[in-house]
């Protein structure tokens, strides 16, 4: 009985995984709104800050 | 499916052109990432004014090395640190030539990416050299002392020029690649275009701008734009990488040729002298190092690359 039960656990802990991952996961073709601006967030670096310095390395010893 | 297939291509090329710097890794990751951003007509003169200062930087603290090194012993040779920064005065002057030059011919971004791959080059090599021959002459107690003189002197009439002229190509180089994202989305805004060209406001809203409007799309516009972006993004960053390979395969043959037209902008004739003969001495050892080493590691990258 307490077999039936872990095994039930275990079947609903995975079934309840695989619900909440499907959205976004890639090979359902579909696009979280998450996702998406992540992805922007990751692949956006081209605006610059005012602040930015340029290296080319020291002079003093 | 097609993109991926360009996007996965353009990786391999990103991968192959790293695999390509670890056997000779000069150029800097630092410094590829800087050299995308000079693949468009404002982010090549960002790049090369942020060089120009940094040379200048550089020569200010380059001359307080010198004075301190006059200091701890009165008698110091410091003909060669002054015939180095004879030459990154000159290197200054081809930086600015460059930047010049670029912005009043029709704009070529592997011309931009390259001039700029090299010349920062040219600047570390020099650095380097700078602080490796001041070693013996500097006393290690005094080396803060000239931090600190170099730091004082750093707002000069120069330096605060460059930082307006680099202000102002940043906010145009944001403000261009603000009105591209938007054309992408469909989503103009000429308040906010005039805003970031203005300096009211700021890399960081302009983000948050592009990410909201961004979330108004529906799904499938909204995964197109997505990855529009990212594949210019990633364009940008594999022709900074590629053209950084190809700079290293050929960087020993155009090095002289760079160095040669840097020494005849030098004024004083004793120093230009010095600097040739220095300049001669450098080649020799390094194609007999080449020789000793038979080209082992060679990159022989040649692909053109262009963004359009």
């Amino acid at each position: 009985m307490k077999v039936a039960y872990l095994i039930a656990g275990v079947l609903l802990i995975a079934l309840l995984a695989g619900c909440t991952a499907q959205p976004t996961s890639p090979s359902s073709g579909g696009s979280s709104l998450q996702q998406d601006t992540q992805t922007l967030s990751e692949s956006d670096q081209s605006f610059m800050g005012e602040s930015e310095e340029m290296e080319i390395g020291e002079m003093a010893p | 499916m097609k993109k991926f297939a360009v996007l996965a291509c353009l990786l391999m090329i990103a991968a192959f052109a790293s695999f390509a710097f670890a056997e000779e890794a000069d150029i800097s990751a630092e410094t590829q990432a800087e050299a995308s951003a000079a693949a468009s007509v404002h982010g090549a003169q960002v790049r090369l004014l942020q060089l120009e200062k940094s040379i200048a930087k550089n020569i200010i603290k380059g001359k307080a090395v010198v004075e301190a090194a006059v200091k701890a012993n009165a008698s110091a040779n410091t003909t060669g640190l002054e015939a180095t920064l004879a030459e990154m005065e000159a290197l200054k002057e081809q930086v600015s030539d460059e930047r010049k030059e670029l912005a009043s011919g029709s704009f070529n971004s592997t011309a931009a990416v390259k001039a700029f791959v090299e010349l920062k080059h040219d600047a570390i090599d020099l650095s380097k050299e700078f602080r490796a021959d001041a070693k013996a002459l500097v006393r290690e107690q005094d080396t803060g002392k000239v931090r600190e003189a170099a730091n004082r002197e750093r707002n000069t009439t120069e330096i605060k020029a460059l930082n307006e002229q680099i202000r102002a190509e940043i906010r145009a180089y944001n403000a261009a690649r603000l009105e591209e994202i938007l054309k992408v989305i469909g989503a103009g805004n000429d308040t906010l275009v005039a805003k970031v060209k203005s300096g009211e406001t700021n890399a960081g809203a302009v983000k948050a701008f592009v990410a909201a409007s961004i979330m108004l799309l529906d799904s499938e516009d909204r995964k197109e734009a997505v990855a529009e972006i990212r594949e210019e993004a990633s364009k940008r960053s594999v022709l900074g990488k590629a053209v950084s390979a190809q700079v290293r395969a050929r960087f020993e043959e155009e090095r002289e040729e760079r160095q040669k037209e840097r020494i005849e902008h030098i004024e004083d004739e004793e120093i230009r002298e010095i600097v040739r003969e220095r300049s001669g001495a450098k080649a020799e050892a390094r194609a007999e190092a080449e020789a000793r080493g038979s080209g082992r590691g060679k990159v022989t990258l040649d692909t053109e690359v262009t963004i359009e």
